[in-house]
């Protein structure tokens, strides 16, 4: 039979209907789902959105309006995440509704890229319930007729999240060759079910699941802090999944985004003074407690995380020396690029900045480390009522990093629960700056209302007399926080312009 | 022996009866007489050219007998008084043959009795006869494309009467699909213009020459860029939610309009209605735009060149603060949002001082400092035609070039092209036209395109940022590459087009009117693209630390493009008594091919290198793929007209196209259209001031297959869900093949269909000298190829379906008068007007608003037209904190000074709910007006064009920056302070509560424009011949030279509702016209 001329097919992509045959097919399309993981969406700046830092631009994301309450539904920074988290499920529910059709695959293989797709959609809906609250529970690609879905009770896709993870852990494999690190391992299902129940106040389970991951004796915390977010440790035991990256070929924009000037960077996510405060001092007191603490060198005798995520002036980033205090830097307060706030990042600018630097960053994004699941596990049982010398231990592992060695966390200092709670919650805040645990813990303790409005300051003005700030903190900027509405961000306009049977959160 | 007024007479003595007899031969008159007595007088005259009545005294004079002239009857009377001579005019019957200036018989010529009523038309040899009433009768010659000749009718042997083609009326036969048509005949809605109303205008692409030339057109030029300033061509608005383009065909072959030179082009049909367009099917759905190039002619060697030099100036630019104000500014954006001040008062007054140190306190205005370019530009065009009777041939030639506003940014094209013609036999004619187009488009390195990196950086650098230092080192610019040195210093990006169009036509005349027709067409074109990247050390002014921005690197690309298309025409026309046939059938077949490579590679360890061996081997990187289309298409034609008067027409065709699945990639289009030439009527005749009137109808379907991607990208795959292997993830440290389906799956595509209804006139008067044409048209649009929207929670990109339905409702009119006062003074006026009602009609229910990332809302919402502007409406500007909490609620942080939004739907709250339709970007009441006069050797010829209405968002380009990285308009001083309440604008906060989309923003965009003007004088032949030249021409020209509009002065009305476009350009050339 002769061939139908008019039958042309593309020529350097596989049809859809005939794609699944092959492991190979099968394997490169589970890559396809880890394409939305990492800092696919500018991911670096939601911490713009918490009270550790200030975004001064609204490009390449407006999370500024997300930070200082006057946001609206059609901001690009809320339908970024919302469309590509879908993206991440739609591409894994993809893989679950086909892989069955090829053959010839190991059942181990099979298992492994189950497990690998269930888990990246189980991340994506942790992430978008921390963000929108109520989501569509979307779990298979979805027919014409059922695009017009309603929102799932938040809880419903907590639990979800957990039975998903609960299976898929077994799936998965402890630890990878070589050639796969990066892939979804055991330890990461685990991780992240305890991060789930933490999160959804299922305080006994998530402690059990953190202590899981404890039991796997595959982690520890790593002796060079700095260097899990340089790009210089990549395989550190400490992390436990991480969007990756590589010089040239798969870099991301971070160095240009978090720099500042003397990097070649546009200062756009840069520490706020509320951060910095919340770093003790080097007694294990914190500032308004410690004798260290001085208030016109505010910078020494302090935990040594800040000067490894916080460039204070003097600071050495990849060998410069910053110093905002003087007015002629360039990376001084007014000028062009310079931060607003007078700090800048020091986390997360890679150790290697050359070629096209803007965008050939190539540190890996840390999602989840052994840090989390320490402090996750040390949370759960405070909250759980079950306080043991495991929590200290747990928490002081993660104080007491060589290179940090803070005093450890004793009873003596910290007996009841709230005083536990109020050091877990600071060890978490001063651990974390810039990871996205920050955004999710204020909001699921109810602080965000307390640390969220008002004046965010910048760094106390005792260097430029000609400023009429002279003598006082810089004021950044007057920030709203609506108790009714900002606890959750609005679903996209774009969204609900569309599907009408999606309704708005409250007050957006 | 002649007829005519003038009489010669020698006789002596002769009898008034032979002397009358005579004089009736040569003046057609006839004398009847019954006195005998009157007759037998002798008469002696001698005369010589005199008149009849000249004549008729002279020989009356001694006869004692007078006359009188009674209605056509001459009566001879005795003096005394009694009646008795009755002479009466009578008819004379005249014959003759008409032919052109190749001696070729002209059928169909009108041949009219000037003053009278006779009127005939020739035959199929050229061959007339007709009555006069008497010698002194004049003859009028008519015919399409032809001077009108005027000749005094001469009896005896027939007349040969030649006539000269008419270039300034060659528009008046028509080109249209697969053929040529006298306009009267058209039934179709088609608007043609000559070459010559189009290549005048000093611009580099003939897209944009179109603009104001032809009613229905609407042709927008969003920015001037040497080679990328193309004209978007509209006809009849937009049918489609995606490519709205026409077909445009060069001497039946589709190309893109700006590959054909403007200088080579004869004539341009643009056919509008389904009627007229049908016969091209599923391309056809957008009109389709026919160009005729212009061929040699039998004789001499005819050699034309032409030349001319202009520069370019920006039409509007925007107009920001310097440094100082722009601190001040800055200070009271942060203050009113809550924040400190950025700048110090110290700061801000050491602009005071004139001797400040520069490189701290630096007043940049980057957007004019950007506009180094000479904008220079030059065109030379030369043609030889001429040939012999068997073979005839055109080879012309342009080079054109152009500089940008902007150093390194620069265009250059030279096109060839060689028609000829061969008669190989009697009834086998041969052509083949080869043209060539070369071009090369250079720009600095930028990013993502080397304009919008130049203006977009100079449109958000504020003043504060340093270009270049006081020491000559550069400063970065936002943390990037500084502009300006790469102006200078940096790598380019070039684009090198070539084309090499192939046209070859065998047309073999069977019998008489049954043709066979071949032609093969074979396109080439490549582009090759290179793109060098420079790293440069940047020298930190405080540190002197180095900072290496950007990387040597190079990327080539590599696209091929082959287009075929083969085609089989039969033509047969047959005249029986008043009944005209024609029947037409023919078969396509078109292929495109596309083939695309791109290399790349790092690490050049000398940034001047720029080729790829220079680089890296272990950072080479390559892609490449391939696409191919195919449309198989028959398609035919019937013409019936009764004695010119009715006129009727059918077309068919039926496509077949690779772009849809099996079972849906067949479709059939036809078209009907009737008219009718009242002008020809027996009842017309009282009419004699009315030369043409013709009612015209026509309903028609059309297709499209063409459907756009996000990025106006042809889709050649539009049904296909696939798995594409583009990109990859990293796992190890190495980059592993990810197959990525994005796009959600849609195996039911099919065409898109247009139904257009057309009903038009029309009307020629004063000899044609005045004319009207106007059409009303109804044009729906259904099964429309669109990605619609889905909900992003799908996971997968929108596919395309064939989303819904548009409808297009529009009238044209044209009127165009050409007259003359005295015999030097000549003068020609046009005018036209369009207008197009776009609605959508079915979105299958999805209707939705789509906010971009400026905040601008589009609604594609039935009802109304496509993608229109929504928002808020504004009430005006808060006054008061009070006033603000007795308002709605809006978004947090809301004060004195902010926009009061309408709360539209009472709930007090200002949500997306409140938003409603503010108005539509489709414009509306198109008009343009053509001038030309010429005295003695001077002429001048002007277009102005407009828009009636058309509502523009002015977001980007006035609302005030919310961060320092940007840079404040001098109308934001104007902002609301408690001191300014009166003020235009808003406050100014680093929030963006009045920059969402609201009716602030919009504004009326419609515009009148002198689009352009040229002035020229021709020097006298006798001056010149002895320079060996038979017409010289001087001329200055202007393009786009003034402008009236309500927008504010430095937003070009023109130009995308964006500060970052290359802007739009003013043109000054002046140019020669010289012939051998």
């Amino acid at each position: 039979c002769k061939k139908d001329l008019l039958d042309k097919q593309p020529l350097d992509a596989s049809s859809g209907a005939t794609y699944w045959k092959t492991e190979t097919n099968a394997v490169q399309a589970v890559n396809s789902i880890y394409l939305y993981l990492g800092d696919f969406t500018n991911r670096i700046f939601l911490s713009c959105a918490t009270d550790d830092s200030y975004s001064w631009s609204n490009w390449p994301s407006d999370i500024q309006y997300a930070g200082n309450g006057t946001g609206t539904a059609s901001n690009g920074v809320f339908s970024s995440y919302w469309s590509n988290f879908y993206k991440m499920i739609g591409a894994a529910n993809n893989v679950l509704d086909n892989i069955n059709k090829v053959t010839g695959m190991s059942d181990e293989m099979h298992k492994r890229l189950v497990g690998e797709s269930r888990f990246l959609r189980a991340y994506a809906y942790q992430q978008l319930i921390g963000m929108y609250g109520d989501v569509p529970l979307i779990t298979h690609v979805q027919a014409i007729s059922e695009f017009n879905v309603s929102r799932t009770p938040k809880a419903n896709v907590s639990n979800f999240i957990v039975a998903e993870l609960d299976t898929v852990a077994n799936y998965l494999p402890l630890s990878y060759g070589t050639a796969d690190q990066g892939r979804i391992t055991r330890g990461a299902a685990l991780a992240l079910k305890a991060r789930v129940l933490l999160y959804n106040a299922q305080y006994t389970e998530a402690a059990a699941a953190a202590k899981a991951v404890m039991d796997l004796n595959q982690y520890s915390i790593d002796g060079d802090y700095l260097s899990l977010f340089n790009g210089t440790n990549k395989t550190s035991p400490e992390i436990i999944l991480a969007g990756q990256y590589i010089a040239n070929t798969y870099a991301n924009g971070t160095a240009t985004w978090v720099g500042g000037p003397t990097v070649g960077g546009w200062s756009q996510v840069v520490p706020l003074q509320k951060l910095v405060d919340d770093y003790e001092c080097t007694d294990g007191n914190t500032i308004d407690n410690s004798p260290l603490y001085n208030a016109a060198k505010p910078f020494d005798n302090r935990d040594p995380r800040l000067k490894l995520t916080v460039v204070v002036p003097g600071t050495v980033v990849n060998g410069n020396t910053i110093d905002i205090t003087n007015p002629n830097s360039i990376d001084a307060l007014g000028k062009n690029n310079a931060s607003f706030t007078g700090y800048y990042y020091k986390k997360y600018i890679p150790t290697v900045i050359s070629g096209n630097y803007d965008s050939n960053s190539s540190n890996d994004i840390v999602l989840i480390r052994y840090a989390e699941v320490l402090l996750n596990y040390a949370e759960a049982k405070i909250e759980a009522g079950t306080i043991d010398q495991s929590v200290y231990d747990a928490i002081n592992k993660v104080r007491q990093r060589p290179g940090v060695n803070m005093p450890a966390l004793t009873a003596a200092k910290a007996a009841t629960q709230a005083q536990l709670r109020a050091a877990v919650r600071r060890e978490r805040h001063v651990e974390f700056p810039m990871e996205d645990n920050r955004l999710f813990d204020i909001r699921r303790w109810k602080i965000a209302e307390t640390v969220m409005p008002g004046n965010a300051y910048g760094i106390l003005n005792y260097f430029n007399s000609s400023r009429a700030d002279y003598g006082q903190h810089i004021l950044v900027e007057k920030r709203q926080f609506n108790v009714n509405r900002d606890y959750l961000w609005p679903i996209p306009q774009n969204e609900v312009d569309l599907n009408k049977q999606l309704v708005q959160n409250p007050g957006w | 022996k002649a007829f005519s007024q003038k009489i010669n007479l020698n006789e002596r003595n002769t009898s008034l009866a032979n002397v009358l007899d005579n004089i009736s031969k040569q003046s057609g008159y006839v004398f009847f007489y019954d006195s005998k007595d009157i007759t037998n007088k002798t008469v002696t005259v001698k005369l010589n050219g005199a008149s009849l009545s000249e004549t008729l005294e002279e020989c009356l004079r001694n006869l004692s007998l007078s006359y009188k002239v009674i209605d056509k009857t001459i009566i001879l009377q005795e003096k005394s008084g009694s009646e008795t001579l009755r002479v009466t005019q009578v008819a004379v019957t005249i014959t003759g043959q008409v032919s052109d200036d190749k001696n070729l018989p002209l059928p169909g010529v009108t041949v009219k009795v000037k003053g009278g009523t006779a009127v005939a038309v020739t035959d199929a040899d050229g061959k007339f006869k007709i009555d006069v009433p008497g010698s002194n009768a004049v003859l009028v010659f008519s015919f399409i494309g032809f001077t009108t000749t005027e000749l005094p009718a001469t009896s005896g042997s027939p007349m040969n009467v030649k006539l000269v083609p008419d270039m300034g009326k060659l528009n008046e036969v028509v080109v249209v699909g697969y053929g040529t048509q006298k306009k009267v005949n058209l039934t179709g809605s088609v608007s043609s213009v000559s070459g010559n109303d189009l290549n005048w205008k000093p611009v580099g692409q003939v897209s944009t020459a179109l603009q104001g030339a032809a009613s229905g057109v609407t042709v927008t030029q969003s920015q001037g860029q040497p080679g990328a300033d193309q004209g978007t061509i509209r006809i009849r608005g937009i049918g489609t939610l995606n490519n709205s383009n026409p077909l445009v065909l060069v001497d039946g072959v589709q190309t893109d309009i700006n590959n054909v030179d403007a200088n080579d082009i004869a004539s341009v049909s643009v056919l509008k209605d389904a009627a007229a367009a049908s016969i091209y099917g599923v391309r056809a759905a957008n009109g389709v735009v026919l160009i005729t190039t212009k061929r040699g002619a039998s004789g001499k060697a005819a050699v034309s060149y032409s030349d001319y030099f202009g520069w370019q100036n920006p039409t509007r630019i925007s107009k920001f603060v310097g440094a100082q104000e722009f601190m001040r500014l800055a200070n009271l954006m942060y203050t009113n949002s809550g924040a400190g001040a950025v700048y110090s008062d110290a700061q801000i007054a050491e602009y005071n001082n004139p001797n400040r140190d520069l490189n701290l306190y630096p007043d940049n205005y980057w957007l004019k400092d950007i506009l180094t370019g000479s904008g220079f530009q030059q065109q030379h065009s030369l043609s030889v035609s001429g040939g012999g009777e068997k073979n005839t041939y055109r080879f012309s030639t342009n080079y054109f070039n152009q500089d940008g506003l902007i150093k390194q940014m620069n265009y250059d094209r030279l096109t060839v092209r060689l028609n000829t013609d061969t008669k190989i036999t009697k009834r086998l004619d041969f052509s083949a036209d080869i043209s060539a187009n070369i071009s090369k488009q250079q720009e600095p390195q930028g990013v993502a395109g080397s304009a919008w990196f130049q203006f977009g950086q100079a449109a958000i650098a504020n003043p504060l940022s340093v270009n270049q230092y006081t020491d000559g080192t550069w400063a970065t610019l936002r943390g990037g590459q500084n502009p300006l040195r790469l102006q200078d210093e940096g790598g380019l990006y070039s684009y090198k087009k070539n084309l090499f169009i192939g046209n070859f036509k065998l047309n073999y005349q069977v019998i008489d009117g049954l043709t066979l027709t071949g032609t093969a067409s074979d396109n080439y074109q490549s582009s090759y693209n290179s793109l060098h990247n420079k790293a440069f050390d940047y020298v930190q002014y405080d540190t002197k630390n180095t900072l290496t921005v950007g990387q040597n690197d190079i990327t080539k690309q590599y696209t091929g493009y082959w287009f075929q298309n083969y085609q089989g025409l039969i033509n047969y026309k047959k005249t029986f008594g008043k009944h005209n046939l024609s029947v037409l059938a023919g078969a396509s077949r078109l292929s495109e091919n596309y083939d695309y490579l791109t290399a790349f590679r790092k690490d050049i360890p000398d940034g001047d290198l720029s080729e790829i061996n220079a680089g890296s081997a272990s950072t080479s990187t390559n892609t490449g793929t391939a696409t191919e289309y195919l449309l198989v298409s028959y398609f035919g034609r019937l013409n019936y007209s009764f004695d010119d008067k009715y006129l009727f027409e059918a077309n068919i065709r039926r496509d077949g196209s690779s772009r849809f699945p099996k079972g849906s990639n067949y479709g059939w289009f036809p078209s009907f259209s009737a008219g009718w030439n009242i002008a020809r009527e027996e009842f017309m005749k009282d009419f004699s001031g009315i030369q043409d009137l013709k009612l015209r109808a026509s309903w028609g379907k059309l297709g499209n297959d063409n459907p756009l991607s996000t990025s106006n990208a042809v889709v050649n795959y539009p049904y296909q869900s696939t798995f594409s292997y583009n990109n990859s993830y990293p796992f190890g440290g190495t980059l592993n093949t990810a197959a990525s389906q994005t796009v959600y799956v849609n195996n039911g595509l099919t065409w898109e269909t247009t139904k257009m209804a057309d009903i038009g006139f029309d009307l020629g008067v004063l000899d044609n000298k005045l004319t009207f044409t106007f059409d009303y048209y109804n044009k729906t649009t259904d099964n429309i190829l669109y990605a619609l929207p889905i909900p992003s929670t799908v996971g997968f990109t929108a596919s395309y379906q064939n989303a819904g339905s548009m409808n297009n409702k529009g009238y044209e009119f044209s009127v165009n008068y050409k007259g003359t006062i005295g015999s030097d003074f000549k003068y020609s006026v046009g005018a036209n007007l369009s207008d197009v009602k776009n609605k959508i009609t079915d979105l299958k229910g999805t209707d939705y608003l789509s906010t971009d990332n400026n905040n601008n809302t589009f609604g594609f919402i039935t009802g109304k037209p496509f993608h229109s502007y929504y928002g808020y409406q504004v009430e005006g500007i808060f006054q008061s904190a009070a006033q603000v909490a007795g308002h709605a609620t809006q978004t947090a942080g809301t004060a004195a000074g902010d926009l009061m939004y309408k709360d539209q739907n009472g709930d007090g709250v200002i949500d997306s709910k409140d938003r409603v339709y503010l108005g539509s970007d489709i414009p509306r009441y198109t008009y343009a007006f053509n001038l030309s006069a010429s005295y003695k050797g001077f002429d001048f010829s002007t277009l102005l064009q407009g828009v009636g209405k058309i509502d523009v968002s002015t977001l980007v380009m006035q609302r005030a920056p919310t961060s320092t990285d940007g840079n404040f308009k001098a109308v934001q001083q104007d902002s609301w302070t408690p001191t300014n309440t009166d003020a235009t604008y808003p406050r100014l906060t680093t929030s963006t509560q009045n920059y969402q989309a609201s009716s602030f923003w919009i504004k009326s965009g419609a515009y009148l424009r002198v689009k352009s003007a040229q002035f020229g004088y021709t020097f006298k032949p006798a001056l010149i011949s002895k320079l060996g030249l038979s017409k010289l021409r001087l001329y200055v020209s202007g393009q786009n030279l003034f402008t009236f509009s309500s927008l504010p002065s430095d937003i070009d009305p023109e130009s995308p509702n964006d500060n970052r476009y290359y802007p739009q350009v003013k043109t000054y050339t002046f140019g020669i016209n010289a012939n051998f």
